[in-house]
């Protein structure tokens, strides 16, 4: 519970996430029994570098304490959707906060929107979605794969996000959204090998008030026919950008100093200053994904003649 | 839908883009404005959808109107007719006679109304070298001359990506940027690193964004949702052109709560009390603005619309590559918001709303959201026992120094984990058959975030 909306004590059946340290964190649902490997009912025990937690004593604490284990303490806090992409059981390729908050701004999305997405893979952002058109919006989720839509239902089932979200399975390329999804998005967003496929129906389930559209994928040539395919169907305003966020480490660090100072001073050893910098790390990952932005402006102000597949000069 | 909110009406903001250019205006009394060098009569947008297209049509010399045109009859890009191009660039010279037409003669032709298409067909025809252009190199021209010269324009209803998009580029002086640089990556990351939910109870201080951030907390905050906006003696309600520019309906002002930062200090210092506190609600406040705008825009005859500077900059820093806005800020409004400040100051429901202020920080706020440029350091530090455990603070700085001495200084707290300072890199792209490339110029900083959780020890 309480990816959408927020509590201040833990109750079972909630989601919440254990902190160890920033690069450790693990999200747990709260529940006195869970099952072993052999489908047996045990005590839900949970092991960290510090000792065991007994999973059941959280209930009734609150969102923030800090919880002593026999070798030290952690931290249980409240879930959110960027703890969740953190630590979420991959099933799939996932997309990260960086490029989820750039499709959540980019998609003008707020509560109330009606948003369509494809595929729902692992349901990282299913989640911020879900978050952000929270409480009168909805998400509409759809992917190909049997066994991800319903491992995602489950999961939107136990984090609360039923009442927004709705999975379907379906492949959106071959048999686009359905009658049903017709004229209710105010955007759309894409993450399938083959988006562009799926762009002549994103223009019959887009709003006639029109709506955005985005499109996350790793490769140019993916964007170069995504591209096309939109300025051939009415689209507008496309734009493509990748974002990338670097994170430092605050360190305090003693230098050596050099200067004329140092001159036969050899033996008295040298002198030494401490500086504060910010270090970024020495690798990052250098690529996610381009994402693909584009506006489907209202009826009356669409283009009536689509030439298909035709990419003008602009 | 919404039908009316998508008419264009007096006195709305309005985004009107022309080419690559978008600019911010009011529409007061005075419907001319000054735009790529020709003075255009926007009367005719009013009453139309939103989105709508217009030809820009030539009156006399100088002085254009717009006629609605069918999204059909613009052209998607110009094109250069059955022109030859040559395979590579020797034979070009790099002077500067290759255009026969001079300046005056091609705004000669601007002025007698001919049509974009038949200005650049008239420069190729003039151009020495156009035909030994490549292929790719001619394209490329003809796609700067179509920006430069559309006929077209599009009014656009304002949105928060548009408006960080328009109020971001001070193009007028490119190492100067509005907003203190904050670039939309950044801006949407203040958000999810805040874990802003609709229905939430958050802190803001926002200072020199134009109210770009209260904007997006509360085109982000659903009815059961309350912004408590950080109030200083300096501040201005009437530098808050984003939140106007919105036209968000009356409920949703309701959920902007102005509190002085005294109150805070008063709370943290006498054990919880709250007496001369000063909390107003937004509406109100923003009611004034809106009025105060309108008049001032008004009685200085438009002068300051067509003073608005619409300078051209070569780059593409975003889609559009260049972004103006009008501007008009008048000095005069500070004192008099201030005066409606203190009105509100004397309202006879002083008692019960300090009971709502009391109310509201004893039960602790679900985020603290900074973005200003002061330095926040001390700001922060004070601020932070206003924040529910399990609730996370962000804070943005043009500048990475003051974000690292707060780093360091948080991380001895026993009450904060999890401390991050980040800085994103954003590149936009051209995307052509085999011409995709990143786009030549690119925005080099956007900011820097600093954020962190609030846990207890006991
Ligand atoms: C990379 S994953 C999406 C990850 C997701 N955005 C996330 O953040 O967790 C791509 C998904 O698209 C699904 N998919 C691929 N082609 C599809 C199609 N034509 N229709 C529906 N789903 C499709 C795949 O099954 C896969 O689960």
């Amino acid at each position: 519970m309480s990816f959408v909306g927020l509590k201040s004590r833990i109750e079972a059946g909630d989601t919440v996430i254990i902190y160890i340290n920033p690069h450790r964190m693990h999200a747990l649902e709260v529940k006195s029994k869970r099952l072993n490997k052999n489908s047996e009912e045990i005590d839900n025990v949970f092991q960290t570098q510090f000792g065991a937690l007994n999973v059941e004593s959280l209930i009734g604490r609150e969102f923030g304490s800090k919880i002593l284990l026999p070798k030290g303490w952690i931290y249980v806090l409240h879930p959110t959707c960027e703890m969740w992409t953190q630590t979420l059981p991959h099933r799939t390729q996932i997309i990260y906060t960086p490029d989820i908050s750039l499709i959540l701004f980019q998609l003008d999305l707020k509560p109330g929107s009606v948003v369509l997405e494809a595929g729902t893979g692992s349901g990282s952002l299913t989640h911020a979605l879900a978050r952000t058109v929270y409480p009168d919006g909805h998400v509409h989720s759809f992917d190909f794969h049997e066994n991800r839509v319903s491992v995602a239902e489950i999961e939107f089932k136990t984090h609360g996000l039923s009442p927004v979200v709705t999975v379907r399975q379906r492949d959106v390329c071959r048999d686009g959204y359905g009658e049903s999804m017709n004229d209710v998005a105010d955007a759309v967003f894409l993450d399938l090998p083959l988006p562009w496929e799926a762009v002549p129906h994103a223009v019959k389930a887009i709003k006639k008030n029109g709506g955005r559209f985005a499109s996350f994928s790793p490769c140019i040539e993916q964007v170069q026919k995504t591209c096309t395919m939109l300025r051939g169907h009415g689209f507008g305003d496309i734009n493509t950008l990748e974002c990338l966020q670097r994170e430092f480490s605050v360190i305090q660090r003693s230098l050596p100093v050099l200067s004329f100072d140092s001159v036969g001073n050899e033996e008295g050893g040298q002198k030494h200053e401490s500086i504060i910098t910010a270090l970024p790390p020495l690798t990052m990952p250098g690529h996610t994904g381009y994402l693909t932005f584009a506006t489907l402006p209202p009826m009356h102000s669409r283009p009536l003649i689509l030439n298909i597949g035709n990419s003008g000069p602009d | 839908m919404d039908s009316e909110s998508d008419i264009v009406q007096c006195k709305d903001y309005v985004i009107l883009k022309r080419g690559n250019h978008i600019i911010l205006h009011q529409l007061t009394k005075k419907l001319s404005i000054q735009f790529l060098g020709s003075s255009i009569d926007l009367s005719n947008i009013i009453g139309l959808p939103y989105s709508s297209m217009f030809r820009i049509e030539m009156v006399r010399k100088n002085s254009y109107m717009l006629e609605r045109c069918n999204p059909d009859e613009i052209p998607t890009g110009l094109s250069a007719g059955n022109t030859e191009f040559g395979t590579d660039n020797r034979n070009i010279q790099d002077d500067n006679n290759a255009q026969a037409l001079s300046k005056e003669e091609i705004i000669d032709m601007k002025n007698k109304g001919l049509s974009s298409q038949d200005i650049v067909t008239q420069l190729i025809n003039n151009s020495k070298t156009f035909t030994h252009k490549t292929e790719f190199a001619q394209e490329k021209w003809l796609r700067k001359k179509s920006k430069k010269y559309s006929d077209y324009l599009q009014v656009l209803k304002p949105n928060i990506r548009l408006l960080s998009e328009v109020l971001m580029c001070n193009t007028a002086s490119p190492n100067n940027f509005k907003l203190l640089g904050l670039r939309m990556d950044t801006l949407s990351q203040i958000i999810t690193f805040v874990n802003f939910q609709p229905q939430g109870k958050y802190i803001v201080y926002e200072n020199s964004c134009e109210g770009l951030i209260c904007a997006s907390l509360l085109n982000l905050t659903d009815c059961r949702g309350k912004l408590l906006n950080v109030i200083t003696p300096n501040y201005s309600f009437n530098k808050r052109k984003a939140l106007v520019a919105m036209k968000f309906p009356e409920e949703k002002h309701q959920s902007v709560i102005n509190i002085n930062l005294s109150t805070f200090a008063k709370y943290a210092n006498s054990g919880n009390t709250v007496s001369n506190s000063v909390i107003c609600n937004d509406s109100k406040s923003l009611e004034n603005i809106g009025d105060s705008e309108a008049t001032s825009s008004i009685s200085s005859c438009g002068e300051k619309e067509c003073n608005s500077e619409v300078v051209e900059v070569s780059s593409s820093l975003s889609t559009s590559g260049n972004i103006t806005s009008t501007n008009n800020e008048n000095h005069d409004l500070k004192r008099k918001a201030e005066s409606e400040e203190s009105e509100c100051k004397r309202t006879s429901y002083q008692e019960r709303e300090n009971e709502e202020v009391r109310q509201l920080l004893d039960n602790k706020a679900d985020g603290l959201i900074v973005v200003c440029k002061e330095k926040p350091n001390d700001f922060v530090k004070e601020m932070i026992q206003f924040v529910a455990p399990s609730r996370s603070f962000v804070v943005f700085s043009q500048f990475q120094a003051p974000l690292i001495q707060l780093f360091q200084d948080l991380k001895q707290r026993q009450d904060v984990i999890n401390i991050r300072l980040v800085e994103n890199w954003l590149r936009s792209y051209q995307v052509l058959s085999d011409r995709t490339h990143p786009e030549i110029n690119m925005l080099a900083t956007g900011g820097y975030l600093l954020t962190g959780i609030i846990v207890t020890n006991n």
